[in-house]
């Protein structure tokens, strides 16, 4: 359990997961078929992408866990819109460009709250999910808002091999993502703020404005995941995603994000969400049913949450 | 080193008789008040390049507030601040970094969790780089390790600062002043928590620092570290300048008598206790990472000091022994009979009762009152069965507020709004109201003024007087001698020796705690 | 310290004691938005609606002194709800009353033990509360297989249909169980022992065990009661509506969590305890009742109630009270 625990924080997550990898391989035939493979790349996909974009937060130091209502809240959009009009409809790039640029402008809304007025992060974000639910449910009716776009569902279907294009984008994404932190002072200004906040403003870092950035980059991304999932349920569904929250930051906290800010990285988050995936595809293929599925789900949740706070906070005894 | 020193100093002091050049630094009627408080009032100061200038005060006088302004944290109310000749205003840290004044907090300020290189140039990197779209670490280290070389750290710009000793954390916030290219640098207790080797090392850096003509601005409490490393002085008393000297020219007990502004006859009470029969027996107590392990034993009636270097495992110590810390079995007895302690509930209720060096962390709850906060360790002694009675607790506290003389407007008022010295007294009531026989003090006058300092010398002596075992953990060599009947010295998380009354004179105290 | 003019005074006040006025606001307007708003009937009405919010937040009001958030109450009532009516169906009203309240209380210490592995502050009560939730309503799936449950309230379950039926010299019997779970915890909160250790945990957990307070068991403790709460109230919801079902509680700890703090507590603050918990309930309880009067669409009612949460909360971040501590620049 210790070294479940060790392995956890840090980037010893990538033996785990060839080692899980391997094992799940060996024990399940069917485990590498085409067909597994490209549904376990596109599964890791959707809330793969918007777990880059709670990383950049985290990062920063701020929680969150309105990424489930974001993604409901744009394929829902998404659809109203392409419903509006054949033009729309037909070039689904605009609609899609408002629906992130909506989620951006949110983002920023959002952002307000929590840099300026500095309002708990946790609480504002427990406010923008249920808010942005409604606002999902309300818009569509709170039924499906379906879309009959072949070019557009087909964006979900193409596939490179076994390897799904939505897979190339997150890992993209995932690149671009690393690149930004590592490599660009805007990064390292968020670990900077997510580290200790008076010191990156003493250092003269404009805490605020990084801070926006963050919330608008995941806000962003948590769209770019709903788009996703619009296309591959062809409809806009309010309902999506209430999982969300539960799914993705044990994906973060395996890949080595630290929950208090300050740790992390894009290509850490992807082997978490590899990881997990993993975990979830192999509980599917050895046929376990879903109601016990949720009960594991939430189980193995809380064994990576506990287990990572629990390292690092070993040596305390309160 | 000393006599290098000495030289350098001499040289410098009497450049300074013979000119005046424009000031580096020159603050006039420097004022700024906060609601109901008047930290700085008129202050005025010249200050020279190439010239080490040493700020003495007592807590409250007034030097972090000016230290604070200096750095472009806090606005100030009037007055103008001129660098060399010429008047500035002094808006952000950043803006006060970019003048070429740095400061060196006493809490140090570094990210943990990035590298030394990162830190260095930290809110820099893209001009460092010399892009905004892409960093260039290679140069961004490269750079880094210049500075590092310049203040002889051994450690890389790659390292992380988490791992770094203080010693190191500090040499890296100096090599970070020196990347401004600062001509001021403001150094606040840079020696609080150094070994003597550190400190030459730091005193070495500062001389180059003059060397180079710039400025140094050192606040310290140590007065022996003044006299060695200062050219000039000024004294702050309640936020204003009471007096400046060159430091050849003064002493320390006039510096003492103008930071209280009154002659302190004796700094210490007298000793009072009668040192009685063994009360405590500690066998083989250590940490879990530790190999090395510690035993001594205490007498009741008796001051039982602790020195050693910082690091020395002193606080794991008490720590362990409270309960507070993982430990390998220990064997503890107290009163003849074996105790097991593993939470501190069970300490407490053997009669141990333990003065956190942090009170605002761990000794107090800021944000509660007076009351609470001095029966939170005894609630059974104000309860009546599972309740609490009021009347009784506003008795216990009315009965301390007598004893320890704690000065608070109000018994209302949160503990976050009373001086350090009164914090501490409400600490120590705490324990002394849990009916603590063994009272384990870890730098009991930290943070607390001259005059407060003597206050609770003497809670300390009657509380030996009555009968109790005191651990005396402290970094104050001189206060450590003055009130210790026996004095432990630790090394490297062992005992290096325990030395009784007379023959624990600092020199001695230091050979064992420096191996 | 003498701050000045009387209008700075008036803020202060105002700012100290913004859940009374924005109460007092409500009140102003629903009378003036609807004739039935003063009505015997109308008020009872909110009374009896808001009681199992006010039970959850009592619950939740005691975790939030002690300075976390209790997000699976709603998950808990669910399963309290499901069992009640499953077990009593099968082994008597007083065997299912036994077996949910007893599942509150192990879930919300199961909370607790966790929370203590985790040596965990606010931010780990979040998740992990959020966790056992997941993991408890997937335990309610299971046992009633997805459907809803019913039972018969003319039938032979007359004592547990008389909780959330009947009255008590006119008052609803659920109006009833919230306020006295609300006088018993503000006893227990003020007067006794444990309340001040509660009040000190919230306030410094170091400094808590450090001086010899059991802060394991007591944050064990008071998740566990409001676990406990989670259970009454998932009885209480379940004989008034006659039906329980594996999600119908989500998203009431939601409300739990508007009501204690639009009620003005603060966590950790040792200042309020179950006044703010009644003044918030209040509040919740009478806009949820100007929104039915007025014909709000459900869902734009949960809308609302999100951004209120997010104006009470950001009132209190602009920090309208001021305190004495001297202010820093950026």
């Amino acid at each position: 359990m210790k070294k479940l625990a060790a392995a956890i924080v840090g980037y010893k997550i990538i033996p785990f997961f060839i080692l899980a990898f391997t094992a799940v391989a060996g024990l399940n035939p069917y485990f590498l078929t085409s067909y597994n493979v490209s549904s376990l790349l596109m599964q890791m996909s959707t809330y793969g992408i918007a777990a880059l974009g709670l990383s950049f937060l985290l990062i920063a130091g701020y929680l969150d866990i309105a990424m489930g209502s974001v993604i409901a809240f744009s394929g829902v959009l998404l659809g109203i819109l392409m419903r509006s009009s054949p033009f729309l409809h037909a070039n689904f790039i605009i609609p899609s460009g408002i629906v992130l640029l909506v989620c951006a402008l949110t983002g920023l809304a959002i952002s307000f709250f929590v840099t300026i007025l500095e309002v708990d992060s946790f609480v504002v974000s427990l406010c923008a999910m249920t808010f942005l639910r409604g606002a999902a449910l309300v818009m569509a009716n709170r039924k499906p808002v379906p879309i009959n776009s072949d070019a557009f569902a087909a964006l979900s279907q193409q596939l490179i091999g076994p390897v799904p294009i939505i897979f190339i984008l997150f890992f993209a994404l995932v690149l671009i993502s690393e690149y930004l932190l590592s490599w660009t002072a805007f990064g390292r200004n968020l670990f900077a703020i997510g580290g200790n906040r008076e010191i990156a403003g003493m250092a003269g870092i404009n805490t605020r404005i990084n801070g926006v950035l963050a919330y608008v980059a995941y806000y962003v991304l948590a769209g770019v995941a709903g788009l996703v999932l619009a296309s591959r349920m062809n409809s806009g569904t309010p309902i999506v995603g209430t999982d969300a929250p539960l799914s993705i930051i044990p994906m973060l906290i395996l890949g080595g994000t630290a929950l208090s800010g300050g740790k992390g990285g894009a290509i850490k988050t992807l082997f978490g969400c590899a990881f997990l995936s993993l975990a979830f595809n192999a509980m599917s293929l050895f046929g376990i049913p879903s109601n016990l599925q949720d009960m594991v789900k939430g189980a193995i949740i809380l064994v990576i949450i506990v287990s990572g706070k629990m390292y690092e906070n070993r040596e305390l005894k309160v | 080193m000393c006599e290098r020193e000495g030289e350098t100093l001499s040289l410098s002091r009497r450049r300074m008789e013979v000119e005046m050049p424009t000031p580096a630094l020159r603050i006039e009627n420097l004022t700024k008040s906060f609601p109901g408080v008047r930290a700085l009032r008129n202050v005025s100061m010249d200050i020279y390049p190439g010239e080490v200038h040493a700020l003495v005060g007592e807590n409250g006088a007034g030097k972090s507030t000016l230290m604070k302004i200096l750095n472009g944290n806090y606005a100030k109310d009037g007055g103008n601040i001129f660098l060399n000749g010429r008047k500035v205003d002094i808006g952000s840290p950043k803006q006060a970094m970019s003048l070429g004044i740095s400061i060196i907090f006493q809490e140090l300020n570094l990210e943990n969790n990035l590298s030394v290189g990162e830190n260095i140039f930290l809110g820099r990197l893209s001009e460092v780089s010399g892009s905004v779209a892409r960093l260039d670490w290679r140069l961004i280290h490269e750079k880094a390790r210049s500075y590092i070389e310049k203040v002889h750290g051994n450690f890389s710009s790659r390292d992380l600062v988490g791992g770094l000793s203080i010693a190191q954390k500090q040499l890296v916030e100096i090599a970070k002043a020196l990347s401004f290219d600062a001509n001021i640098i403001l150094m606040d207790e840079p020696s609080a928590t150094l070994t003597d080797n550190e400190l030459d090392t730091l005193f070495s850096i500062v001389s180059r620092l003059r060397a180079e003509n710039r400025t140094v601005i050192y606040i310290s409490h140590r007065l022996e570290e003044i006299f060695r490393i200062a050219d000039r002085v000024t004294v702050l008393r309640d936020g204003e300048v009471v007096a400046g000297y060159l430091v050849a020219d003064v002493d320390k007990n006039t510096l003492i008598r103008d930071m209280v502004g009154r002659a302190l006859e004796n700094a210490y009470p007298p000793k009072t206790n009668a040192v009685g029969s063994e009360y405590m027996v500690l066998r083989g107590l250590s940490r879990r990472d530790t190999s090395r392990s510690v035993s001594f034993s205490v007498k009741s009636g008796e001051i039982l000091g602790f020195a050693g270097l910082v690091g020395a495992g002193r606080t794991e110590v008490m720590r362990c022994l409270f309960g507070a810390d993982y430990c390998k079995s220990i064997d503890i007895s107290i009163d003849g009979r074996k105790r097991r302690i593993r939470k501190p509930e069970e300490a407490i209720r053997h009669g141990i009762g333990f003065v956190t060096e942090n009170r605002k962390e761990e000794g107090l709850v800021t944000e509660f009152e007076v009351a609470k906060n001095i029966t939170m360790a005894s609630l059974r002694k104000v309860g009546r069965l599972i309740f609490l009675s009021f009347a009784r607790e506003k008795s216990t506290v009315n009965r301390y507020v007598d004893m320890l003389g704690i000065k608070t407007p109000s018994l209302t008022k949160k503990v976050a709004e009373l001086s350090g010295g009164n914090q501490q007294k409400i600490v120590l009531s705490k324990w002394i109201n849990a009916d603590a026989k063994i009272l384990i003090l870890d730098e009991p006058t930290r943070g607390i003024d001259v005059g407060a300092k003597y206050e609770v010398y003497k809670i300390i002596m009657r509380l030996a007087s009555e009968g109790k075992c005191i651990l005396f953990v402290s970094s104050d060599l001189p206060e450590l001698i003055a009130l210790s009947d026996r004095i432990v010295v630790m090394r490297d998380g062992g005992i290096a020796g325990i030395l009784q009354g007379a023959e624990a004179s600092a020199e001695a105290v230091m050979a064992l705690a420096c191996g | 310290m003498g701050e000045g003019s009387g209008r700075a005074r008036l803020v202060v006040f105002m700012g100290r004691n913004i859940s009374l006025l924005f109460l007092l606001a409500l009140i102003l307007i629903g009378c003036a938005g609807s004739p039935v708003f003063m009505t015997a009937k109308n008020i009872l009405n909110v009374l009896r609606q808001s009681s199992v919010t006010g039970i959850l937040a009592c619950g939740f009001g005691l975790v939030f002194l002690m300075g976390g958030f209790d997000l699976s109450m709603g998950a808990i009532l669910s399963l309290s709800s499901c069992l009640v009516i499953g077990v009593m169906k099968s082994s008597g009203f007083a065997e299912g009353l036994a077996i949910a309240l007893a599942a509150g209380l192990a879930i919300g210490a199961a909370n607790g033990v966790l929370i203590n592995i985790t040596k965990g502050d606010t931010s780990e009560t979040f998740l992990i509360t959020l966790g056992i939730s997941l993991v408890c309503f997937s335990i309610s799936t299971t046992y009633t297989n997805g459907y809803n449950l019913y039972y018969d309230s003319n039938g032979l379950e007359t004592v547990f249909a008389s909780i959330g039926q009947s009255y008590v010299w006119d008052i609803p019997v659920p109006v009833v169980l919230f306020v006295a779970l609300l006088a018993i915890f503000q006893v227990v909160l003020k007067t006794t022992l444990l309340g001040r250790r509660i009040y000190l945990v919230g306030g410094n957990k170091k400094a808590s065990f450090l001086s010899g307070i059991d802060v394991a068991g007591i944050k064990t403790l008071v998740f566990s009661l409001s676990g406990l709460c989670a259970g009454i109230a998932g009885v209480v919801m379940a004989s008034r509506t006659t039906a329980a079902g594996p999600r119908i509680g989500e998203g009431y700890e939601f409300d739990a969590c508007i009501a204690v703090i639009a009620g003005g507590m603060k966590i950790g603050a040792g200042k309020g305890g179950m006044v703010n918990v009644l003044v918030g309930t209040a509040i919740l309880g009478i806009l949820t009742n100007i929104m039915n009067l007025t014909g709000t669409d459900s869902v734009f009612q949960i809308m609302i109630k999100a951004l209120i949460l997010l104006l009470m909360v950001s009132l209190d971040s602009a920090k309208l009270a001021p305190s004495g501590v001297p202010a820093e620049k950026a």
